[in-house]
C-alpha cells in the first residue's frame, strides 16, 4: 500500500503527463502481477469496492487523539481522511504494510464485525502516505486523475498489455494517438468554449480545455480535456488571446458563435449521462483532444441531438 | 521580581526592561539581541546588535558590513551582563549560529527559543535544553498533524527522481539561509557529489557556511548555464525565483520544494510543485511537545505559528500557557517568499 500511495501522490503533483506515465511504468515494473492489475483498475476508476464509512475509521482514531486537537487539525487540513492519516499515532514494530491484493480481498471477505480490527492493523502498518491512500480507497473517495491516455486501455486489456509497453507509450504524440481499434472510440468535432492554464507559473503551461456541441445556435459544454502538445497549445493560446470574451479567475471563456469559433476534434471512450444536472445532460468520458481544425466552419461541429442518439445507442 | 516581569511584549517585540534590550525586534531599536539570521528575526538598522559571530556574518552578507553602529559577538555558553540582566546564548539547532537567549534576573530565568528544531542537522550545533521559569517557544508547526519524516528519506526521493528523469534539471526551492545548506550537506552525505547550481544569494551564504567550517562540496553559479550543462543536475534557489533562474531552454525542469508545509496535500497542490519534499528547520509537533516536557517550564509563552493547539495541549498537562502572537515572524517555508 505504501508504494502505491507514493505513486498516487507523485501522479497528483507531477505536471507533465509524459513524466507521470514514466512514474506509472516504473511502479508497474516494481510490483507483482496481482497488485499491478489492481492498481491499474483503481487508476482507471474501474475497481468497484465495498466501501467503509469514514466515520467508522474516524471512530478508530477517537480513542487515540484529543478531540480538540483533531478538530484544529482538520480545520487546517480540510479533509477528514487526510487528517486521520496524518494524526494516526505511529507504532514501532508493526506488521509489514498490506498489499493492494490483501486489502481488496479482505474488504470482500471479512464480516462487518471483523473489519474495524483489520483496518486498525492496516493503519498501524502503513506509513503516512500509505494510510492516506488506504483511507481514501476504502472509503471510496480516492480520485486520481492520471491524465495518461493508456491507463484505461491497459486496465481493460491487461492480459495482453505488458507494463513495459507503457514505457514506450509515454511520448506525447503516442498519448494523443487514437486508442486501439478494439476500443471503438468515437471522435467528434466540438467547439472550444473555455481555456485554463493548468500551471499558472510555467511559460508554456498545459491547457485545460472545455468544449461543447451545438444546441440550436448555442454551444453547451460536454467535456474537458487537458492538452499537452506544444503546437496545439500555441494555436489555442493564440485564439484565446484574440478572442477572450469573459474571465472567471484563471478560466477564460473564448468566442463561440456560429460565425466564429475554434473547432477541435475530440476522441472519447463513451458518452454517459451526467449524474449532476448539467445543461447538456451528457458528457464524454476519457475525452482527449486529437487535432485542431482552425479552418473549419463552426457550424460543422456536432450537435447535442446527434450526440444524444449516439449515447442511447451505446 | 517575577519571571513574567523579565520580558514584556511591546510593539517592537520582546523587551527586557532591566537590561533595556529587545530580543529579535521587528522595529529599529537601540539595543537588539538576535537569535538567528533569518530576515524576520534579524533586521537592519539597530544601533547595537549582540549575536553569535555566524549570525553577525549573515547580517553583514544580507545588509552590508555597517548594518548596525556596533556589533558584539556572543559565544555559546558565555554569559554577558546587560544592565541587571545576565544573558547567555545556547545553540538552537535551527540554522548555523542560531541561538536561544537565556535571560537571568535575580534568580528568575526566561528562555527565548527563537526558531529551533531537534532533528539532526550536520550544518549547525544541536539544541540544548535549559530549565527555566518561562519558556518562550515558536510553534510554526504546532499541530499534531506535523511529523517531519527523516530528512535523509526525503533527499533520497530527490535522488530517485534524478535516476528516473536523468535528462531533466531538478530545481529545488529552498530558503537561501539554512535550508539550502542543509540540503547540500544531506546530498553529500547521501553520496551525491556533482556540483550544485545556485543563485548568487544562496552562493554567498554557502561560502559563509564553508568559512565557518561547514563543508558543503562543490557549487556552481546558475548564471550563464544552459540545458546542456544542468540537465540531470540539481539547482537550488528561492522557490519564487524559479522562472528567473532556470535557463529558457531548460524550462522543462522538474520543480521541487523543500518545506514542512509540504506534508499537507492541499498546500503541496496549491504550490504547483512536481516533487514536494518534507524538510523543515523548525520543530515538528513531536519535537515541540518533547522539548517542553523535557524543559518543564513553570510557564509557556508561544511567539508565533499554529499556537492554539500547542497551548491547548500544554493546558491539559496543567501548564500555564499563553500566546504572544508576535506579528512579523514566520516568513520562511512559504513558496511566495
Amino acid at each position: 500500500m505504501n508504494r502505491f500511495a507514493e505513486l498516487v501522490d507523485r501522479l497528483s503533483t507531477m505536471a507533465e503527463p509524459a513524466l507521470r506515465a514514466k512514474l506509472l511504468a516504473h511502479y508497474l515494473e516494481c510490483v507483482d502481477e496481482m497488485d499491478r492489475s489492481i492498481a491499474l483498475s483503481i487508476l482507471a476508476g474501474d475497481l468497484k469496492l465495498r466501501t467503509v464509512k469514514i466515520n467508522l475509521i474516524r471512530g478508530l482514531l477517537d480513542a487515540r487523539v484529543d478531540p480538540i486537537l483533531f478538530s484544529l487539525s482538520n480545520d487546517f487540513v480540510g479533509d477528514v481522511a487526510e487528517t486521520i492519516a496524518l494524526l494516526w499515532p505511529t507504532r514501532h514494530g508493526a506488521n509489514k504494510d498490506p498489499t493492494l491484493r490483501e486489502v481488496v480481498e479482505a474488504l470482500s471477505t471479512l464480516g462487518r464485525s471483523e473489519l474495524p480490527r483489520r483496518i486498525e492493523t492496516w493503519l498501524d502498518a502503513t506509513n503516512d502516505s500509505g494510510r492516506w491512500a488506504l483511507i481514501k480507497l476504502i472509503s471510496g473517495t480516492l480520485r486520481i486523475k492520471t491524465g495518461i491516455g493508456a491507463v484505461s486501455e491497459m486496465a481493460r486489456g491487461q492480459t495482453r498489455t505488458s507494463p513495459a509497453s507503457l514505457v514506450h507509450a509515454h511520448t506525447q504524440s503516442q498519448l494523443f494517438a487514437p486508442t486501439e481499434k478494439r476500443q471503438r472510440p468515437g471522435t467528434i468535432d466540438t467547439i472550444l468554449m473555455y481555456v485554463e492554464r493548468i500551471n499558472q507559473r510555467a511559460r508554456k503551461s498545459p491547457l485545460r480545455c472545455t468544449f461543447g456541441v451545438w444546441q440550436d445556435a448555442e454551444a453547451v459544454p460536454i467535456g474537458k480535456a487537458d492538452l499537452q502538445a506544444d503546437d496545439a497549445i500555441e494555436a489555442i493560446e493564440k485564439f484565446a488571446t484574440e478572442h477572450t470574451i469573459n474571465r472567471f479567475g484563471p478560466v477564460r471563456e473564448v468566442l463561440h458563435t456560429t460565425q466564429q469559433a475554434l473547432i477541435i476534434e475530440v476522441a472519447f471512450d463513451s458518452v454517459e449521462k451526467t449524474v449532476r444536472r448539467t445543461r447538456a445532460g451528457i458528457a464524454l468520458q476519457s475525452a482527449r483532444i486529437i487535432s485542431l481544425r482552425p479552418n473549419a466552419n463552426p457550424t460543422q461541429a456536432c450537435t447535442l441531438s446527434a450526440l444524444e442518439t449516439l449515447a442511447s445507442s451505446t | 521580581m517575577q519571571a513574567a516581569d523579565i520580558l514584556k511584549l511591546t510593539k517592537a517585540g520582546l523587551h527586557c526592561e532591566v537590561g533595556d534590550f529587545f530580543v529579535d525586534p521587528v522595529r529599529k531599536v537601540d539595543r537588539a539581541v538576535i537569535t538567528h539570521g533569518h530576515a524576520d528575526h534579524a533586521r537592519a538598522g539597530h544601533n547595537t546588535v549582540l549575536a553569535t559571530k555566524e549570525t553577525l556574518a549573515v547580517m553583514a552578507v544580507r545588509y552590508g558590513a555597517n548594518f548596525a553602529q556596533s556589533q558584539q559577538v556572543a559565544r555559546y555558553g558565555e554569559t554577558v551582563q546587560i544592565g541587571d540582566a545576565l544573558v547567555t546564548f545556547k545553540p538552537a539547532g535551527h540554522v548555523l549560529g542560531s541561538a536561544q537567549i537565556v535571560i537571568d534576573v535575580k534568580g528568575k530565568r526566561v528562555v527565548v527559543s527563537g526558531d529551533y528544531k531537534r532533528a539532526a542537522d550536520p550544518t549547525c550545533s544541536p539544541f540544548e535544553p535549559t530549565n527555566c521559569d518561562i519558556f518562550i517557544t515558536e510553534a510554526t508547526f504546532g499541530l499534531p498533524i506535523f511529523r517531519h519524516p527523516n530528512a535523509a528519506i526525503e533527499v533520497g526521493r530527490l535522488l530517485q527522481s534524478l535516476v528516473l528523469f536523468p535528462d531533466r534539471p531538478h530545481f529545488v526551492g529552498a530558503y537561501s539561509l539554512g535550508k539550502a545548506q542543509r540540503l547540500a550537506a544531506l546530498l553529500r552525505k547521501a553520496g551525491y557529489h556533482d556540483p550544485l547550481f545556485v543563485d548568487p544569494a544562496t552562493e554567498s551564504l554557502c561560502a559563509l557556511y564553508e568559512n565557518h567550517g561547514v563543508p558543503l562540496g562543490e557549487f556552481s553559479s546558475i548564471k550563464n548555464q544552459t540545458a546542456a550543462t544542468i540537465n540531470g543536475k540539481i539547482v537550488i534557489g528561492p522557490p519564487s525565483a524559479r522562472e528567473k533562474l532556470i535557463p529558457i531552454d531548460a524550462n522543462n525542469a522538474i520543480t521541487s520544494f523543500a518545506s514542512g508545509w509540504m506534508r499537507v496535500r492541499k498546500r503541496a497542490h496549491q504550490s504547483n510543485i512536481d516533487l514536494p519534499l518534507i524538510i523543515s528547520d523548525h520543530a515538528d509537533w513531536s519535537e515541540l511537545t518533547a522539548t517542553i516536557k523535557e524543559i518543564e517550564p513553570g510557564e509557556l509563552w508561544v511567539t508565533h505559528g499554529e499556537e492554539q493547539a500547542l497551548i491547548h495541549w500544554a493546558t491539559t498537562l496543567g501548564m500555564k500557557a499563553r500566546p504572544l502572537a508576535i506579528k512579523g515572524y514566520g516568513i520562511e517555508d512559504t513558496p511566495s517568499q
